[in-house]
């Protein structure tokens, strides 16, 4: 898939996959795995951006004698998803016109 | 491939990056190769996931040098962690609950560790510290001299309107011919005067600069972070 398109893909599918609970790394990439493909070095960028942009906040918490960073979506990314959803349906009028001139 | 070299290759592919990011980074494979490992991954197995750290790297760097414009990195010298100014900080309408300010702003201290000496660079430095010390005296004598030039040349200067003021009664032309003199020799005072603490300022510098010089040729010095909170 194209690496834009993909970046804006996995933004949202990551912010998908915190709108019911907070959630971790390795949790994010088993949720999101089954839809897209998405390395652990593909989202580290990722969770980074979301954080500096204040799509996503995180703390740390103790688990198993060890620290882990959580990661929870704020209102302002709720809206950013939002944003996104939008986009879907404009996108899907542009894949429609697309699929049906390459078939 | 061992955790260990796939981390330290990693690390020494961003060593550029600012402590808190590099940390940042270690701590989030760190934890993912943990969290596999629980769920009965082997360490081969994980590395191979995590792939090959020069693209890892890659990923890393291009993100953190995305506005690559605003960032002006010489490759030898260390910079200062700054916080990312292209990135909008949500206005406090947009936060939500449980903001939390970026890591960079986190309370910091920075501390220079000696950690060692360097015994092989003794002889090395005692030469080079004999002519340094050659040339910054040679730098302090100029400057005795341009103080000294600078207080004679007021202090006669000034001094020599007085005859000269007499001089007006005896014969008019000389008088004015001394006068135009002393102003000279005044000038010439004041502008070293002038230049005696600029160049002082040079000097201790320079002096500055030596010792500190042989001190790093002579030390090996780590530099660390420690984090609050």
């Amino acid at each position: 898939m194209d690496a834009q398109l993909k970046k804006g893909l996995l933004e949202a599918c990551v912010l998908a996959a915190l709108t019911q609970e907070e959630s971790y790394g390795y949790k994010l990439i088993a949720d999101i795995s089954p839809y897209i493909e998405i390395s652990e070095s593909t989202l580290y960028p990722i969770l980074k951006r979301l954080e500096s942009t204040g799509s996503v906040t995180t703390r740390t918490r103790a688990h198993n004698g060890r620290l882990r960073k959580y990661f929870m979506i704020t209102d302002f990314g709720r809206n950013k998803l939002r944003e996104f959803i939008t986009d879907l349906d404009e996108l899907g009028r542009v894949y429609n016109f697309i699929y049906r001139a390459g078939r | 491939m061992t955790k260990y070299e796939w981390e330290s290759d990693l690390k020494q592919r961003i060593r550029r990056l600012p402590e808190s990011e590099i940390n940042r980074v270690l701590d989030y494979y760190g934890e993912l190769f943990d969290d596999k490992i629980e769920r009965g991954a082997t360490e081969r197995e994980v590395i191979a996931e995590f792939g090959n750290p020069r693209d890892a790297a890659e990923k890393i760097l291009y993100e953190y040098y995305a506005d690559a414009d605003r960032y002006e990195e010489s490759p030898r010298r260390e910079r200062r962690a700054e916080p990312r100014r292209d990135v909008r900080e949500p206005k406090r309408e947009e936060r939500g609950k449980g903001y939390e300010p970026r890591y960079e702003e986190r309370q910091k201290t920075r501390v220079e560790e000696t950690t060692g000496v360097r015994g092989w660079m003794i002889l090395p430095a005692i030469i080079l510290g004999a002519v340094a010390v050659t040339l910054t005296a040679a730098l302090w004598g100029v400057l005795i001299a341009v103080c000294a030039g600078g207080a004679a040349c007021a202090l006669g200067g000034t001094v020599g309107f007085v005859p000269s003021g007499f001089m007006i009664f005896d014969n008019l032309a000389i008088a004015l011919v001394q006068f135009a003199a002393c102003f000279a020799v005044l000038a010439v005072g004041v502008v070293l005067l002038k230049l005696t603490p600029k160049f002082g300022r040079v000097c201790v510098g320079a002096t500055r600069g030596m010792f500190r010089g042989i001190s790093n040729m002579l030390t090996k010095k780590k530099k660390v972070t420690y984090y609050e909170g």
